[in-house]
């Protein structure tokens, strides 16, 4: 059954006395447990099409269904509840709260998800990414690869469906960026959970299944790999 | 909800500059409030004060005499005090016949030029409730059995007539057929009282007055000596209800309509002194806040991508803001009770010009009345310049998109 399907999407932002056609009647299926990059160079569409499925953003015109539940149309409290109980995040700038500690980030995205407090969950989730001796440090007193792993443990501490990584290795050197992502095809092969990527690191794409190309808002290719 | 609370309050310490600076607006607000307000009710509480000791908390009177008071209707008086005095008695409080007029005074036979009021009332009226007795700065005060005989003036009136002591003092008044009448008494007194009013005063005794006005065996007005302004309304309606006081006008100090003006305005003054505080202070918060807002706006939009909601990112925003106010507002309610501790203790001392200027009984010595109350008020007021002054921001924080947040961070 496919978590995620597109039809004919079309994002139009304004600028000024003009608009700009950011996404061009994007169509596109997504099969649960995938691991699926979107490539392309800047200004391709790429952030705007995880915007648009991480329920963060709307179509302007198409169709966007995810695991079986009709996007279009909802209120912004109702992809609020959506996107807390569907969709995990990964920013390419970690956006840890600076403010709480790596455990009490993670307990926060489990709460915010509708989830009842649950302190052995979170510190699991920090586990299974390495973190277990880091759990009470705030995010400036990690590595930016640590702070990306607090990043993952949050997204997948309350199982969502679909997670959403935006340039995941942006920020992280080459090493550090390999181990992130090698992380996250552990857990996606391990729980089944979605993956998107948005990219244009050969490091991402190295390690993906599918790879869908973007130019100009319009999807250029849809490339399955075997590994 | 524990998140919320535990990240505002972390949230205070994150630019702790900027949290001193906004603190201190708050402290600054919430000092002057205290200050402001109990400045205000000291000056309302002298005034009823003294009230309370030149005219009585309640006050019986035909109610043709307070209708045109301002131009001494004599003939408008009580004729006979006695069963209005014996009425006011047996309900339990003190009665006291008073008569006052307006007067020429001199000091010898020469008619004067210097208009003075003068007040006649018995004994115990002096010594007890305007505790005369114990404002006398030159000379004594009315020697028993001889009071009949003897006057006692006002600083400022003794000052303007230029009197000695033992010398005769001429006052030159009217009866209450309006015919020209005189009274002379010996000076014994000078008498410097806490308001100016009564510093403008001569003060004789009741005897001497009804000789003046020709009022035999009556009075103006009977002062009843409560003790406590606050239950003046109280006592004046179970006087009421007195048969023999039912031609009369009982009149607590509240209903008389120049101090119930004077109430009202101070009420006024109260609204618009603390308004104005709380705004301009809500200002300097609001610049702060949004500022906060402005730098965590990304912060806010992962929040929000998280699914946070819009009304715990205002709860967010206004609770951090109260937890500034609290560390504003406590050092500022300290602040302000040690400054107004001390203006209650030696006030300031105004002069006889300023308090003069009024023909109300104000004191010439400004107090302030610090109470629980002010300050349980100046501490919620401090409370609410920041949870005012964090308003706009929280909601402008809330309106944040998760999508437009992202945006401006790359």
């Amino acid at each position: 059954m496919p978590i995620l399907s597109l039809d004919k999407v079309v994002k139009r932002y304004p600028m000024g006395q003009t608009e700009v056609l950011a996404l061009k009647g994007v169509s596109l299926t997504v099969e649960s447990g995938e691991l699926l990059a979107f490539a392309g160079p800047s200004g391709s569409g790429k952030t705007t099409l995880l915007n648009i499925v991480g329920c963060l953003d709307q179509a302007s015109v198409g169709e966007v269904t995810l695991d079986g539940q009709r996007v279009n149309g909802l209120s912004a409290a109702a992809l609020g509840h959506l996107r807390a109980e569907k969709v995990g995040f990964v920013f390419q700038s970690f956006n840890l709260i600076p403010v709480l500690s790596a455990l009490e980030n993670v307990e926060l995205a489990l709460r915010l998800g509708g989830q009842p407090p649950d302190r052995a969950r979170a510190e699991q989730a920090l586990v299974d990414v390495g973190l277990a001796d880091q759990l009470h440090r705030r995010p400036n007193q990690l590595s930016g690869g640590q702070q990306q792993r607090v990043a993952i443990a949050r997204a997948l501490v309350k199982a969502p469906k679909l997670v959403i990584a935006d340039e995941p290795t942006a920020n992280l050197d080459s090493v550090n960026g390999a181990a992130v992502l090698d992380l996250m095809r552990k857990l996606n092969e391990e729980r089944g959970a979605t993956f998107l990527f948005s990219t244009h690191d050969n490091l991402v794409l190295s390690r993906v299944n599918r790879i869908v190309r973007l130019r100009d808002g319009e999807i250029v290719a849809d490339e399955r790999v075997s590994r | 909800m524990g998140d919320l609370l535990r990240m505002a309050l972390r949230n205070t310490a994150r630019n702790t500059r900027r949290t001193a600076l906004t603190a201190m607006t708050i402290l600054l607000g919430t000092t002057l409030l205290i200050i402001g307000l109990s400045w205000l009710d000291g000056l309302l509480g002298g005034l009823v004060d003294n009230i309370a000791a030149t005219a009585g908390e309640v006050r019986v009177l035909k109610p043709e005499y307070e209708a045109r008071e301002e131009l001494f209707p004599l003939y408008e008086n009580i004729p006979e005090t006695a069963p209005v005095v014996k009425a006011i008695e047996d309900a339990g409080y003190d009665a006291h016949p008073l008569i006052r007029v307006g007067v020429t005074v001199s000091a010898g036979d020469e008619i004067g030029e210097h208009f003075g009021l003068l007040l006649g009332a018995e004994r115990p009226y002096f010594e007890d409730v305007m505790n005369l007795d114990e404002h006398i700065i030159e000379g004594a005060f009315f020697t028993p059995g001889e009071e009949s005989s003897q006057i006692l003036l006002g600083k400022t009136l003794a000052a303007e007539v230029g009197a000695k002591l033992g010398e005769e003092v001429l006052f030159l008044g009217q009866t209450q057929d309006g015919s020209i009448s005189p009274i002379k008494g010996v000076l014994v007194g000078v008498v410097d009282a806490p308001d100016a009013l009564s510093n403008r005063q001569a003060y004789a005794s009741l005897e001497r007055l009804r000789y003046l006005t020709d009022i035999p065996d009556g009075a103006i007005e009977v002062a009843v000596h409560v003790g406590d302004p606050a239950r003046a309304r109280e006592v004046a309606a179970t006087l009421r209800e007195s048969p023999a006081l039912k031609p009369y006008l009982v009149q607590a100090w509240s209903e008389r309509p120049l101090f119930a003006t004077i109430s009202d305005m101070t009420g006024l003054v109260y609204g618009v002194l603390a308004g104005s505080i709380v705004f301009i202070t809500a200002l300097g918060v609001l610049n702060t806040m949004l500022m906060s807002v402005l730098e965590r706006t990304s912060e806010v939009g992962v929040l929000r991508a998280l699914g946070m909601g819009r009304v715990s990112v205002v709860f967010l925003f206004v609770v951090e803001a109260l937890v500034i106010g609290v560390l504003g507002a406590l050092p500022g309610v300290v602040l302000g009770a040690i400054v107004s501790f001390f203006l209650e203790r030696d006030g300031i001392e105004m002069g006889e010009k300023i308090s003069s200027q009024v023909s109300m009984p104000i004191s010439t010595t400004f107090r302030a009345d610090l109470s629980l109350e002010v300050t349980l008020i100046s501490f919620a007021l401090g409370l609410s310049m920041a949870a005012l002054g964090a308003l706009l921001p929280s909601i402008r924080a809330a309106g944040i998109q998760p999508v437009d947040a992202m945006r401006s961070h790359r």
